[in-house]
Formats: C-alpha cells, sequence, structure tokens
C-alpha cells in the first residue's frame, strides 16, 4: 500500500509512505492531527481530495483506493480489507455471537459453524459466556471494542486498519488484544492507531507520526519513541 | 447465499426523465438542485425526476434518500412500468425473456406485463396501491402468483401460506382482508406478494415510514433477511438516513429530481461532498 499525497482540507495533506505485506505500520500524533480521517481515506469512509493509495492485491492487480469504483471498494471490504472504527458500531437487535459471525453468513458458511468460529474470539477476548447472546447495545465500551474486533478478525483480511482499537480497555484487555494481533497470520497487513506508546513498542514493526495535519516522520519505533 | 456481486448488473438505468405537462425545450435547464425548483418557470411543466443512471447488482441494496418530491417515487413507478417516462432506458439482466438487452421501456405492453409479472417486486409507500385492501391477503398473493403463469390451485395456496408464515403474518388470518391490518402487517402482505415471483428487482418505496418504531425494525430486520437469502437487487427509497445506514451498502441522494451525489453509504454519512447531502445528514445529527 502506499499513500501518495493524500490531502483534505482540515484534515490532512502530504502524507507519503508505503507498507510491506505483513508490516504493523502505526499511527501517532495528537488528536485532531488527521490519523482517523487519513484511515478512513484508505476505507473510502472518506473521499480524499488529491493524491492516491495504490493498494496491491493478491493476484498482482493494483487498485488506487481514492478513485476505485464503489463496487470494487466494497468488493475487497468484503474479501480483503477490515476496518475496525474509533467509534464503536453495534447492530441493531443482534446478539454479540451474530455481530461477529455475521461476516461469515455474508460468505455464506453455515450458521452453526459461523457461531461456532465468533464463540471462540468471544472466549480468546474473554467476554463473559453470558453475554455471548446478550445485544451489544448494552455493552461497555471495552467490551463492545471487543466485539468490534472480533468481528473484524473473524474476515481473516489482508488489510487490517484500526482507529485506536485498545482505546476503551483495561491493561489486562488490552494485553489480551495485542496478543490476538500479534497472533494474527503474518501474512496480514495492519495499519492502526494508537495513544499507548508501549502498544506501539510491542506491534509496530514501523510509526508514522501525524503533527498539525501533515506527516512529521516514519520510522522504526526504536527511532522514533 | 453469498450476496457478493456477480459482475453483471441486475438493473442499469440509464438518463430516465420523466416531465409531467406541457413541456417546453427548457424544462431540464430551468430546473435542478441548482435552481432549487422541480418546476420550470417557462411552461410551469414538473420535472419529476431527469437525467437519473445508476446500475444495481443482483443482492445488492441500493438506497435512493431525498426530501419529500424529489423525485423518488417517480423512478420506481417508471420501472414498474407504472408510468410512462420521458426519455431514458433500463435493462434487465434476466434469463429466458429474451429482453436482456432491450431497453424495458420500448417493449410493448404484453411483453413489459411479462417483465413485471415474472422479474419485479414493487411494495408501495401507500398499501392500498400495492394490495386489493377488501380481497383476502391469501387472494391478493394468488393474484401476483397467477399473473406469473401458476395455475395449480393447491400450489399457490401452499405458496402462499409460506409467503405469509415467512413475513410473519399469522396463517389464520390468510383468509381475512387487508383492510382490517394494522400498517405493519399490509406492509408485510406487500412484502410477501412482491416476493411471489421470487423477483429479481424488487422496489421498495418507503416501506417503513409512518410505522412505530419497533414495527419498523422487524420490517428493517425482514428485508434483511431477505437480502441473506435471496439474490434480488433491491432499490431502498426512504427519506430515513438511519435505514440506509442499516441497510445498503451505496446510496443516491436526489435533490429536484437530480442525482446529487451517489456513493458508498458510510461515505455519503461521514463525508457527504454535495452541499444538499451535508444539510440532510447535519439535520439529523
Ligand atoms: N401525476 C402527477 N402530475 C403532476 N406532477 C406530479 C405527478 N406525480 C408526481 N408529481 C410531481 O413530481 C415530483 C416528484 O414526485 P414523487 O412522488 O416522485 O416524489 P417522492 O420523492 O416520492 O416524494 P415523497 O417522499 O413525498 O413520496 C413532485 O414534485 C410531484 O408533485
Ligand atoms: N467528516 C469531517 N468533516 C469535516 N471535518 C472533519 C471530518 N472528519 C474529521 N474532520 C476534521 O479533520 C481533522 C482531523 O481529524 P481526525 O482525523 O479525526 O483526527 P485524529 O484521528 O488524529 O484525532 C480535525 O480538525 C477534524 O475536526
Ligand atoms: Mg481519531
Ligand atoms: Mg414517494
Ligand atoms: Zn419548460
Amino acid at each position: 500500500m502506499h499513500v501518495l499525497g493524500g490531502k483534505k482540507i482540515k484534515g490532512f495533506e502530504d502524507v507519503s509512505f508505503s507498507v510491506k505485506r505483513g508490516e504493523f505500520l502505526a499511527i501517532i500524533g495528537s488528536s485532531g492531527s488527521g490519523k482517523s480521517s487519513l484511515l478512513k481515506c484508505m476505507y473510502r469512509t472518506y473521499l480524499a481530495d488529491s493524491g492516491s493509495m495504490l493498494y496491491h492485491g493478491d493476484s498482482g492487480s493494483v487498485i488506487d483506493l481514492t478513485t476505485a469504483s464503489d463496487h470494487e471498494i466494497l468488493a475487497i471490504r468484503r474479501n480483503e480489507v477490515g476496518y475496525v472504527s474509533q467509534l464503536l458500531q453495534v447492530v441493531p437487535r443482534t446478539i454479540a455471537v451474530d455481530v461477529i459471525a455475521e461476516p461469515l453468513l455474508q460468505r455464506g458458511i453455515g450458521i452453526d459453524d459461523a457461531r461456532d468460529a465468533a464463540s471462540g474470539y468471544l472466549a480468546r477476548l474473554r467476554i463473559p459466556e453470558d453475554l455471548w447472546d446478550a445485544y451489544p447495545s448494552t455493552f461497555s465500551g471495552g467490551e463492545r471494542q471487543r466485539v468490534n474486533i472480533a468481528r473484524a478478525l473473524i474476515r481473516a483480511p489482508r488489510l487490517l486498519l484500526l482507529d485506536e482499537p485498545t482505546s476503551a480497555l483495561d491493561p489486562a484487555s488490552t494485553a489480551v488484544v495485542v496478543g490476538m494481533l500479534r497472533g494474527v497470520n503474518p501474512g496480514t497487513t495492519m495499519i492502526g492507531i494508537f495513544h499507548d506508546l508501549s502498544v506501539v513498542r510491542e506491534l509496530a514493526d514501523r510509526v508514522v507520526v501525524m503533527k498539525d495535519n501533515r506527516m512529521a516522520g516514519i520510522g522504526t519505533p526504536e527511532e522514533i519513541l | 447465499m453469498t450476496p457478493t456481486p456477480a459482475s453483471a448488473p441486475a438493473l442499469r438505468v440509464n438518463n430516465l426523465t420523466k416531465i409531467y405537462g406541457s413541456r417546453c425545450p427548457d424544462c431540464i435547464e430551468n430546473t435542478g438542485p441548482d435552481h432549487g425548483r422541480n418546476v420550470c418557470p417557462a411552461c410551469g411543466s414538473v420535472v419529476a425526476c431527469a437525467n437519473i443512471t445508476f446500475e444495481v447488482m443482483p443482492g445488492e441494496i441500493l438506497g435512493i434518500v431525498g426530501e419529500s418530491g424529489s423525485g423518488k417515487s417517480t423512478i420506481v413507478r417508471c420501472l414498474h412500468f407504472d408510468m410512462e417516462p420521458t426519455m431514458g432506458a433500463a435493462y434487465l439482466r434476466c434469463s429466458g425473456n429474451g429482453s436482456d438487452d432491450a431497453n424495458i421501456f420500448q417493449l410493448n405492453s404484453q411483453e413489459m406485463r411479462a417483465v413485471r409479472n415474472q422479474h419485479l417486486g414493487m411494495v408501495y409507500q401507500n398499501p392500498q396501491m400495492g394490495l386489493r385492501l377488501d380481497v383476502t391477503a391469501g387472494g391478493n398473493i394468488a393474484e401476483k402468483l397467477l399473473a406469473a403463469g401458476w395455475r395449480n390451485v393447491g400450489m399457490i395456496r401452499d405458496r402462499g401460506g409460506l409467503l405469509l408464515k415467512r413475513t410473519e403474518i399469522p396463517l389464520e388470518r390468510m383468509d381475512e382482508a387487508p383492510r382490517n391490518f394494522s400498517g405493519g402487517m399490509q406492509q408485510r402482505v406487500q412484502i410477501a406478494k412482491a416476493l411471489a415471483n421470487d423477483p429479481d428487482v424488487l422496489l421498495l418505496d418507503e416501506l417503513t415510514t409512518g410505522l412505530d418504531v419497533s414495527v419498523q425494525a422487524r420490517i428493517l430486520d425482514l428485508i434483511k433477511e431477505i437480502r441473506r437469502s435471496t439474490d434480488a437487487a433491491m432499490i431502498l427509497i426512504t427519506h430515513d438516513l438511519g435505514v440506509i445506514k442499516l441497510l445498503s451498502e451505496r446510496t443516491i441522494v436526489l435533490k429536484d429530481g437530480r442525482i446529487v451525489e451517489t456513493g458508498l453509504t458510510d461515505q455519503i454519512l461521514e463525508d457527504p461532498q454535495h452541499e444538499y447531502t451535508q444539510l440532510l445528514v447535519n439535520s439529523v445529527l
């Protein structure tokens, strides 16, 4: 993935970097510096005003995420790119296990298998078992955030975009999530926004620093932190 | 079944335009969002919609939002052959009727009926338009099945029962007239009827407007279930952004009869490009 000269009024400008397959890139920077906007442009929730973002698919195909058709974006969202939002989204009237199982159902996997897989994630994320068939709208921030993460991981995406996935978690849950992110398939590329620098040290291969809505630096955690 | 879009759209619409009135050469130029009106000042004609172009994939739900009078119902009514468009073309990808490459607006009336009966389902904003309220619920569905070529009375009744069950109408009410039903139940009967012929394209016009919230929620869940279990392309008209957020991955925004913006639903809601869409989104929050 290359991001070249992306620009958005008030959002961010002049951001250029590339991420290798399987690499973990962390984005850090003060609040309002444009981190979430940058990530949302990669997922096309925001439209970039200029610049390009080239996504290299397995088949050798290259898609510019800023100009690809809506259907092309939907196809890679379904099959390749996952996104964990900063604000916790819940699917109304759907119990936790089904919120997580839904991406598998969309792929045609049977309900029982999908629920089994979903329960596995709930267990690993240490969600109490009596919450599995409860509605996440009543969950705590940290519980919801873990449901969100499970829903993204269950797709086994090639590229996973994470916007402060541990911001609402206590240290023990953070450690669980960090462990899970470290454990994902080494072919998975991840780009994640974090405030907690100890998490960045544990996870990131490289770090992008955003400052005043621009990119202020890039390097290994040792160089940057 | 997976909603992964096949490569060919189920429906393509090209420059669909509907003008009511005597028309003059300037109707289109004189109207639209830039003028803030859909009535031509020169001749008084109403440009209900103009230059509407979009496509929908099998298994996809396309949202159409816009304020009252923006032309939403006009689009689906033209597609359902309830009225004749002034200009434009539409192409359906459906097998066996020989019309795959034909502009469906140019078919003769018998061919149009066949396309509607075999391939389209419609849920009207107003149940009175979609149902005969004094004919039983089962009879309303039977009518659509008969039109689609079903002949065996037992099979028609079985299918009717199945569809009503699927839309959660108690079977014992199958022989009751929808006039006695609640608004939510009437919409369910309409949905059952619309699904009767296993349509390739399902047109849903404000199907939850005017219903109370819990009834709305169950109808929206029903649409989700239909998305999971069929490959129908759906056009979902609403002025409720919550509905498109829940159901559609792509959305068209209509204003004064024109498409002002089209995009992924989350992009439309979080990064609206057109001034009007920004107003629409911000007035919800
Ligand atoms: N038979 C008609 N004769 C003249 N004008 C009409 C006719 N039917 C609709 N119109 C006009 O065409 C425009 C579009 O109407 P349409 O019913 O498509 O709106 P809509 O977007 O579905 O609105 P709503 O949200 O209120 O249902 C409106 O200005 C309407 O007054
Ligand atoms: N949808 C939007 N419309 C207008 N401005 C926005 C939008 N999203 C973000 N911004 C602005 O862009 C800047 C960067 O925001 P954001 O990317 O959320 O920052 P961060 O994630 O680094 O805290 C902020 O000034 C914010 O107010
Ligand atoms: Mg942010
Ligand atoms: Mg209408
Ligand atoms: Zn005119």
